[in-house]
């Protein structure tokens, strides 16, 4: 959904987010909605200002999301409040699983196929009823089982077994049924300590706020995404959206807060290790990937909408490698990287540690400071050989080796680090042009307003001059391993004393053209899988479709008497869509719901799926097309007129998920790694695959560990941008917030002797940091299941770096990774609290 | 090819053949951290000669060094016949 679209929302629930202070330009939309009546919900362990704006805040334990949703989840089944409509027909909720599944509840917390030796999930069991669904395509990492391709066929040959009387007991609502027959309100308040009474006042607000006439959204932030099993959470909020007729409307939808300005954009064209750019699979070198051929074969989805994946793929490389590539010789498929196993930030800081990797280059982060285990990352950067640094203002990873932990600690000195650090000066947003991508999928063009000081460049520069000089570099070597780098294209104008690269030009290849002229591609209905169209990423084709026509530059709002839409406003991603699986706005014949949420709908006259936004559904397919299964249907063939959900296979809202997650298809309630309770749902107290690391210097608290009472959260601060440092060095917002803190509820602070602004020390098995305390009641003890339980939090913003100073949070955590995402955890882990300081280290000896 | 740090890596890449830790993470280290070693010394050793077999060795021991990380960061469950495989490789230096 568009940002603007919430204003459309009924009933808002922020959660894992302090929305009003961390994204107050898209929470406007949130006080627009609320002032047209819509309710606003904030479910959070702290009283924020985002609080404070709600009309409901509903505090909860960190890290007890899934047990609060999952409530949410049972309360919408055992009351009957889904949208039977739109769920009956746009969900799989009538699909029948395989008889070998057995759920959390039949196990004591784990799902059927799993495999305590290696702590991960055989999938077979959760499959649909004699059919294997591979995952959605951007997925793919999960890794599917070997020969899924040619079981995945069988969804060629006919539609899913379904029971639409949902009285087969392996159906998914009746699965459903027994797995969150235990979320009861009552265990929802001995679990997350958030009381019974508010739980159903959230309840009945986001329930009544549904059906055809109503919508509601969820915003979500890090708050979600930073656990060991964030995923399920965001999963949990989509099983609701699927079951109230929430995805695809108006005021519809999950809106993912991204905490940068253009997270989104690297996460498209991605710096993510296991994505080619548009969420294409990255190949494996354990899967059956050797030739492209075969790469194609496997992870080529029969039917739905990424049965044309070898159009994006050979496009790509053809933008990659140019005239290199040609059918010949897989259009250098081999040049592309092959994972050999989980190459993200958490396992590649360890491998640092453990003297694997030579170098690094940092840009545009800054991870002494916002990476976990910040001395452990230190320890790793100390065995670096080289480090590449690019900022506009010193940052602590620059300086780690002169001002870090490990040095003030005396445990090492700068002499005895070897790291040889460049620190190069970047050019800050406005003295570059490019595009930022937001969270909506927005593709917004900025120019450049004036040139950079000294020797400042932008990182497009960096990158494309680095690029052409190891060109350079192997253009004579006769290895084939410099044969990648030989073959690919980096041809793009410079301009200026500084030959600053086009950035346009670059958005123009990522667009696509016909290599035979040079055109641009008007959108991605024209790849081709010959060979004769290039695509730097094909979600984004569409954005540049003639020479000088950048669609990011768009700034044509509507007005009052336009459809809301704002499709002449900079470009949304597929092909300025703004709504996705808007198919969904309108009932199974094409109809709207109701005329207060229309959005598109099937015009009989036309022929033609029309209405207030691009139609995310294939224009001339009426509602009542069906496969025709005889032929053995491939790609959006193989989906009706009324399956909107058309980058799934088969072309329904999952709710419940048959492939691509590692840690169940449905989600379960797990206590945090580090917790100082019992998990009261199930045995299993943790996610049971969950990656962890272990190792010294990165221990972890057992659960209940009495020297660990306290639960331990980290969070941003409205005045300090993201790690800082943009800010920091800034004195009229470092002033704002001139030092790190350490929030303490009166309760705990009366028990531990704490008075508001008394230096303490927080302790974990990683390490310790001294703040001073802030005594306040935007933190209470919470009543779990009969025991009281403390919250602290601290802002993870602050370093040693610019005018206003503080501990580093980070510095407590430790490096474990969501089995999915492998993305950390910031949000519920445990500490030791007390007050005092500590022991300042011996002055060093002077040589 | 008789050095120390090469017999140092070859018994950890036996003791972790012989002992097939399924779970990820800390076991391999010993594995991970000889092979490093190894890796240092051919760096040190191709510097100082040129040599093509030298080159070659490192090229050999830098791609165990992806294999056996691969071990200890897995995506799925750990592919044994690859390490298997390059140990055999590596033996035969």
């Amino acid at each position: 959904m568009a940002l603007w679209d919430l204003a459309n929302s009924d009933v808002i629930t922020v959660m894992g987010s302090n929305m009003a202070e961390n994204h107050p330009v898209a929470f406007r939309f949130v006080t627009q909605a609320q002032q047209r009546g819509a309710t606003v919900i904030h479910v959070d362990p702290r009283f924020t200002r985002t609080s404070a704006l709600a009309d409901i805040h509903a505090p909860i334990r960190s890290g007890t999301d899934i047990a609060f949703l999952g409530g949410i989840i049972r309360y919408i089944l055992f009351e009957d409040k889904w949208f039977r409509d739109f769920a009956l027909a746009y969900t799989n909720l009538t699909t029948i699983i395989e008889d070998a599944y057995s759920g959390a509840e039949d196990n004591d917390g784990v799902f059927s196929g799993f495999q305590p030796t290696n702590a991960s999930y055989q999938q077979d069991s959760w499959q649909y009823k004699a059919e294997m669904v591979p995952p959605a395509i951007e997925e793919h990492y999960a890794q599917v089982e070997r020969g899924t391709a040619d079981r995945a066929e069988e969804l060629t040959r006919h539609p899913p077994p379904r029971d639409r009387t949902l009285q087969h007991p392996n159906c998914v609502y009746q699965i459903m049924r027994r797995h969150y027959a235990r979320y009861t309100p009552e265990m929802v308040e001995r679990v997350t300590g958030c009381s019974r009474d508010t739980f159903l006042r959230v309840c009945e607000a986001i329930t009544k706020n549904a059906g055809r006439e109503r919508t509601g959204a969820f915003c979500y932030a890090v708050g979600w995404t930073h656990h060991a099993f964030g995923v399920q959470i965001i999963r949990a909020a989509s099983i609701i959206q699927g079951l109230l007729g929430n995805i695809g409307r108006p005021g519809g939808g999950i809106l993912a807060l991204r905490g940068h300005c253009s997270i989104q954009g690297s996460t498209d064209i991605p710096t993510l290790y296991n994505m080619l750019p548009t969420y294409l699979p990255q190949p494996n070198a354990y899967d059956p990937h050797g030739s492209l051929e075969e790469f194609l074969e496997t992870e080529t989805v029969p039917t739905g909408w990424w049965n044309n994946l070898p159009k994006y793929m050979v496009s790509l490389l053809k933008a990659w490698y140019g005239a290199n590539a040609n059918a010949g010789n897989g259009f250098c498929y081999d040049f592309v990287p092959k994972l050999s196993g989980d190459h993200s930030q958490l396992p590649m800081t360890l491998a640092m540690v453990e003297g694997v990797v030579k170098g690094q280059f940092v840009l545009g982060q800054n991870p002494v400071v916002g990476a976990v285990n910040s001395e452990l990352v230190q320890r790793g950067m100390a065995k670096l050989e080289w480090l590449v640094v690019r900022d506009f203002a010193m940052t602590e990873t620059a300086n780690f080796w002169l001002k870090g932990g490990l040095v003030q600690s005396r445990e090492l000195s700068p002499q005895q680090i070897g790291t040889e650090v460049f620190f190069l000066p970047s050019a800050m947003a406005a003295e570059k042009e490019g595009t930022l991508t937001n969270t909506t999928r927005l593709v917004q063009w900025h120019d450049k307003v004036c040139d950079p000081p000294g020797d400042s460049r932008s990182d497009l520069w960096f990158i494309y001059h680095l690029g052409q000089r190891l060109k350079q570099l192997y253009a004579d070597s006769a290895e084939s391993r410099d044969a990648a780098i030989q073959a690919l294209t980096w041809e793009y104008p410079v301009s200026g004393p500084t030959a600053e690269p086009d950035a346009a030009a670059v958005l123009r290849e990522i667009n696509g053209y016909t290599v035979a002229d040079r055109k641009q591609l008007k959108s991605f209905q024209q790849l081709k899988d010959d060979g004769s169209t290039a695509c730097g990423g094909w979600m984004y084709s569409g954005i540049f479709p003639d020479q000088h026509e950048n669609r990011s530059r768009a700034r044509k709002a509507d007005g009052p008497d336009g459809n809301g839409a704002h499709q002449g406003w900079a470009f949304a991603w597929p092909d300025n869509r703004r709504t996705l699986y808007n198919r969904a706005s309108a009932d199974p014949d094409g109809i709207p719901w109701s005329e207060r949420k229309r959005l598109i709908w099937w015009d009989e006259e036309q022929a033609r799926w029309t209405g207030n936004d691009t139609p995310d559904f294939v224009p001339g397919k009426p509602p009542t097309m069906r496969p025709d299964w005889a032929k053995q249907p491939h790609g959006m063939e193989a989906l009706g007129g009324d399956d909107p959900f058309i980058m799934e296979a088969d072309g329904k809202c999952m709710l419940f998920v048959p492939s691509g997650l590692k840690d169940g298809p449905l989600p379960t309630y797990y206590e945090p790694v580090e917790s100082p309770v019992a998990n009261v749902m199930y045995g299993q107290q943790t996610n049971p695959a969950a990656r962890l690391w272990v190792r010294p210097g990165n221990e972890l608290h057992e659960p209940q560990d009495p020297r660990y009472p306290y639960v331990f959260t980290t969070y941003r601060l409205t005045e300090l941008h993201c790690g800082g440092i943009s800010s920091r060095v800034t004195p009229h917002t470092a002033e704002l917030q001139p030092e790190a803190f350490v929030e303490v509820s009166p309760e705990l602070a009366g028990e531990l002797g704490i008075r508001n602004l008394d230096w303490t020390v927080l302790t974990t098995a990683r390490g310790s940091v001294e703040v001073k305390a802030l005594v306040t009641e935007r933190l209470r003890p919470f009543m779990i299941d009969g025991k009281r339980v403390h919250q602290v939090g601290m802002p993870w913003v602050f370093g040693w770096e610019g005018y206003a100073h503080g501990a580093i949070a980070n510095v407590l955590l430790a490096i474990y990774g969501d089995p999915n995402t492998s993305i950390h955890t910031t949000k519920a882990l445990t500490c030791a609290l007390r007050k005092g300081r500590l022991p300042q280290p011996e002055p060093a000896e002077r040589g | 090819m008789a050095n120390e740090p090469a017999r140092a890596a070859l018994a950890a890449i036996d003791t972790l053949l012989a002992d097939r830790p399924e779970k990820i993470g800390h076991d391999f280290s010993e594995a991970t951290r000889r092979l490093t070693a190894w890796r240092a010394h051919c760096i040190a050793r191709w510097r100082r000669t040129q040599a093509k077999e030298d080159r070659q060795r490192l090229d050999q021991v830098n791609a165990a060094i992806s294999v056996v990380l691969g071990g200890q960061f897995p995506l799925g469950r750990v592919n044994w016949d690859s390490i298997e495989s390059v140990r055999r490789a590596l033996g035969d230096l």
